[in-house]
């Protein structure tokens, strides 16, 4: 077993590193910037490429741009950058582009608090860019999560062909804990075989998820747009061509629904009380649970560590068979909203903090105490 | 009477959008205009193969036969066929600089496989769409960024990428800075239609003072971006301007922005007949190749546009440093 002591930015990196990632386009930004430093120092050292954009939406540009031209990609930023990506988000949902983005938040809005925790950009990953599309979010609690959870983004991204989010935050990216960095993983690498003589169509249903995609200079002669367009990439205004494209989306996370739910459940065998927490934030939930539980509280925690798609399939098990529901949120309530939708006999609360700070056991005991009782 | 040149002119109807060039920039009237608006070919013995026809229909539907093989447009292996007639106008200039593009890279030899075309959104940026490489329109303005991570992914791939004004010079004008800056090995063909063609004729950084646009109904107010300066500013390799009326000129910069190791990039002032044209009291297409003639200069004249090579640079390129940095990391160095 190998152990490595890693900051979570550290694990972030070399997780990327592990899946395959060789190109890494980013500007810089507390907390991620120690993601950037890391691939400037490791890439060219394993053949990868580095660059520093101008500006955070040429970034992800230019990270769409090398995978199409046959490299994994991945940028690193914060909820400002974030801002500024979301136009290739939406790029990279329409083009059907793997590409990860890590999202160290910090408090917002604006340049709100550079140095301090948050979750404020859960909603902004789901909904950041405009138009309906598919995007898959991903969301560590620990270092160790950080580092397997970013093989995943990379793994799910290149087999769906959509952007994947990881979303950390600042607590996570620069703490410190052991990571076992020699589990096995799986490194999804695809690419689709054409007999000689046959067309690729790079958006044809049959080609969109679990084939991967052909980079550009390998004889294919493509076109990709990020209007709407036909299976073979030219752009078209009908709507039946329209309402296919969009579908496609959908339906790319609804057939994948297996791949895309990875959930903990801590003790709700039994629970009567819920937690659903993500993230930094359900870290003192643990803690939390297990004094109640001593107490006698049948208390547990559905801990989505893929947020979106939201697994709303599995939560809604729990609709009747618990009395309360307790989303914990370092912000002022976004994962709850999705979380309400599910639940139509247990009530749901809310348990929020947006000072830059995380919660406190003492602060999470009472406040569960308080909604429980009343 | 004898032929002046024992040669055939085509028309291909199919292309064809009426806009009347041919007819008017043949110096020796081997074209006539039908009732119906499409040209004809009624006297092609007065024809002394001069090209002129061929280089400045943007549409690619006109072309001088000098043998039984050259039964289709010389561009005819380069076009995505299926995708014509284009989405430009009648007379656009944009086709015009896409042929002159299309014809370098013919005589260059480069290997179709090989080449990246890239754009951005507009006018300009549907130009990939109807080119038979592998071709990407990306977002607004973000051509360059793009192209920067094909290039350097790949750097095999020939990475060309076409800008318009306002998508290289107001939302994407950082990334042509920081492009020219890196001087990465890129080609950039920025068309200077002199306003933003795609939206309606609105005022982008490059339109005149003084002219009218959509959106500067009183005149445009101020001053305007001298892209040439600002690439030789910012480190460019090579920099060159030309118009669509000077097709020989734009060729010979083509060719030599693609010969260039490092950022290349090449202004086209380019005539959008539809909008600023008819807005500026200009609305032929022919008649806007003909004011392109008195807006330039070969010299340096105060308010023209100076045209020819403007620059040529020998900085090493980003490519080449990410090569020689890879080994010395290797090394540990
Ligand atoms: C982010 C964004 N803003 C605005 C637009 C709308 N838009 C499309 S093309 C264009 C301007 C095109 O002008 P130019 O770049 O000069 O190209 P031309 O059409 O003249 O070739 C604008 C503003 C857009 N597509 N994206
Ligand atoms: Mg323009």
């Amino acid at each position: 077993m190998k152990i490595e002591l890693y900051q979570g930015n550290e694990a972030v990196a070399y997780g990327a590193l592990r899946a395959g990632v060789s190109f890494y386009g980013g500007y810089p930004i507390t907390p991620s910037s120690e993601i950037a430093e890391i691939m400037a120092r490791e890439l060219p050292k394993r053949d990868g490429v580095f660059i520093q954009m101008e500006d955070e939406i040429s970034s992800l540009a230019a990270c769409i741009g090398a995978r199409i031209a046959g490299r994994k990609s991945m940028t690193a930023t914060s909820g400002p950058g974030f801002s500024l990506m979301q136009e290739h988000v939406g790029y990279a949902a329409m083009a059907e582009v793997p590409v990860v983005i890590v999202d160290a938040m910090r408090g917002g809005p604006s340049t709100g608090l550079p140095t301090r925790t948050s979750q404020g950009d859960i909603m902004q990953a789901r909904w950041g860019t405009h138009g309906d599309h598919a995007v898959v979010a991903l969301m560590p609690s620990t270092v160790e999560e950080a580092f397997y959870l970013t093989i995943d983004a990379v793994n799910i991204s290149e087999r769906l062909r959509l952007p994947a989010v990881v979303l950390t935050d600042e607590i996570l990216s620069h703490m410190r804990e052991k990571v076992v960095v020699d589990r096995e993983v799986e490194i999804w690498e695809r690419e689709p075989e054409i007999k000689k003589g046959e067309r690729y169509f790079p958006f044809d249903d049959d080609n969109v998820y679990g084939t991967g995609i052909i980079p550009f200079g390998k004889g294919q002669r493509y076109h990709i747009t990020g209007l709407v367009h036909r299976k073979d990439g030219f752009p078209s205004n009908d709507p039946e061509v329209a309402k296919k494209n969009l579908d496609r989306f959908k339906k790319k996370i609804e057939d994948n629904i297996d791949l895309l739910t990875d959930i903990e459940f801590y003790n709700t065998d039994d629970a009567e009380v819920l937690y659903v927490g993500v993230g930094t934030a359900a870290r003192a939930v643990k803690e939390v649970v297990d004094v109640l539980r001593k107490r006698g509280i049948k208390i547990g925690l559905f801990r989505p560590k893929i947020v979106w798609p939201f697994p709303g399939h599995e939560l809604k098990k729990f609709d009747g068979k618990v009395s309360h529901v307790i989303v914990p949120e370092l912000n002022q309530g976004q994962l709850v909203q999705e979380v309400e939708r599910h639940f139509k006999t247990s009530m749901v609360s809310r348990l929020n903090r947006y000072d830059g700070e995380l919660f406190t056991f003492d602060e999470l005991l009472n406040g569960t105490l308080n909604i429980i009782k009343s | 009477m004898a032929k002046k040149k024992d040669v055939k002119v085509n028309i291909n109807y199919d292309f064809c959008k009426k806009c009347e060039i041919c007819v008017r920039i043949c110096p020796t009237n081997v074209f006539a205009l039908r009732s119906d608006g499409y040209p004809e070919v009624v006297h092609e013995e007065e024809c002394i193969d001069c090209g002129l026809c061929q280089t400045h229909c943007p549409d690619f539907a006109v072309w001088i036969q000098h043998n039984e093989e050259e039964i289709e447009h010389p561009m005819w292996d380069y076009l995505r066929r299926e995708n014509q007639p284009s989405v430009w106008c009648p007379g656009c200039g944009i086709g015009i600089i896409f042929q002159s593009l299309l014809r370098q890279i013919k005589v260059q030899g480069i290997p179709k496989d090989k080449i990246a075309f890239v754009s951005g959104i507009g006018c300009t940026g549907r130009m990939p769409g109807y080119a038979d490489f592998n071709t990407i329109h990306t977002t607004h303005g973000r051509a360059l960024a793009f192209a920067t991570g094909i290039k350097l992914a790949n750097p095999e791939l020939k990475v060309i990428a076409v800008l318009g004004d306002g998508d290289g010079l107001a939302i994407g004008g950082n990334h042509l800075i920081h492009a020219a800056r890196r001087n990465i090995d890129i080609t950039a063909i920025l068309v200077n239609n002199f306003n933003y063609g795609m939206t309606g004729g609105q005022v982008s950084p490059t339109t005149p003072e003084d002219s009218y646009t959509t959106t500067s109904p009183y005149g445009q107010l101020e001053p305007f971006f001298d892209t040439a300066k600002l690439a030789i500013g910012a480190g460019a390799n090579f920099v060159g301007r030309a118009t669509t009326y000077h097709v020989p000129i734009m060729d010979k910069l083509i060719k030599e922005a693609l010969s260039t190791k490092g950022f290349s990039l090449v202004e086209v002032l380019s005539h959008c007949p539809t909008y600023y044209g008819r807005l500026n009291h200009i609305p032929s297409p022919f008649d806007m190749l003909n004011w392109q003639k008195k807006m330039v200069t070969r010299k340096d004249e105060e308010g023209k546009y100076k045209i020819g090579v403007l620059h040529k640079g020998d900085r090493v390129s980003l490519t080449e440093r990410i090569e020689e940095l890879k080994k010395r990391a290797k090394n540990g160095k």
